[in-house]
């Protein structure tokens, strides 16, 4: 919080390639859900896109 | 295969988006991560995030916006974000962009904006909504953040006392001069 706003900036934004989700250069869901269930289904568990599973989920 | 496009986000194209979302009247805000890291909070990511009003018009702006700070819109990109699609997300620029037109916790872009802090020239969503937000969200990397976020926004409370102020407070500060003339 001590740093002003452009070195928030600076420091805080990196490049970094991810697979699958930087592969392509524009993709578009009409539901957030599409979204959700597409980077749940698609991505590698490590990039930490996956769903966490609830009780109401029946697991 | 990466994208030959992509850099990231840096002080100057900060300016240039606010300059140029200024400039086209783009209706927004930046919300996620990225604009916790615009109010202070200690990470870091690759991705711009912002929050648009889902409207066709300002759809339109914010594809004039982007054109002119150096992102490259085609057709059916240009199509997405004027129909407003919930999500979009643009690698095409000088930096990564994903548009949330109705991201998960937040009721909607109205109520969002009397909530939002406007830090120099960048408008960014309450801690309480980008928590909000967070949480619906429901995925491994967005909970994994929630209690370091819970703890920052407690501080910037306290440090920001009587500092910052909402839109929705200067709004009726503003009224309530105008009542007092």
């Amino acid at each position: 919080m001590e740093r002003s706003v452009e070195e928030r900036i600076k420091y805080g934004f990196f490049r970094q390639y991810k697979p699958i989700l930087d592969d392509v250069p524009f993709r578009a869901f009409e539901k957030m859900e599409d979204y959700r269930k597409w980077a749940d289904e698609s991505l590698p568990r490590y990039l930490g896109y996956k769903l966490v599973k609830t009780d109401k989920d029946g697991e | 295969m990466e994208n030959k496009f992509r850099g990231y986000f840096q002080p100057q194209q900060a300016q240039e988006v606010a300059s140029a979302f200024a400039k086209y009247k783009v209706e927004y805000m930046f919300i996620g991560k990225s604009g916790a890291i615009l109010l202070g909070y200690p990470s870091s990511t690759q991705d711009v995030d912002l929050f648009p009003k889902k409207t066709e018009e300002n759809g339109r702006r914010m594809v004039l916006a982007l054109t002119e700070i150096g992102f490259d819109i085609t057709e059916e990109i240009e199509k997405k974000i004027i129909k407003g699609n919930d999500f979009v997300q643009i690698k095409t620029g000088p930096f990564d962009l994903d548009l949330i037109f109705a991201p998960d916790g937040i009721e909607s872009f109205e109520k969002a904006r009397e909530r939002m802090i406007v830090i120099e020239n960048f408008p960014v969503a309450n801690l309480l909504d980008i928590i909000a937000s967070k949480k619906a969200s429901n995925r491994e990397k967005d909970l994994s953040d929630l209690p370091l976020l819970e703890d920052f926004r407690e501080e910037f409370e306290k440090r920001n006392i009587g500092k910052l102020k909402t839109t929705l407070e200067i709004a009726l500060e503003k009224i309530d001069k105008l009542k007092r003339e």
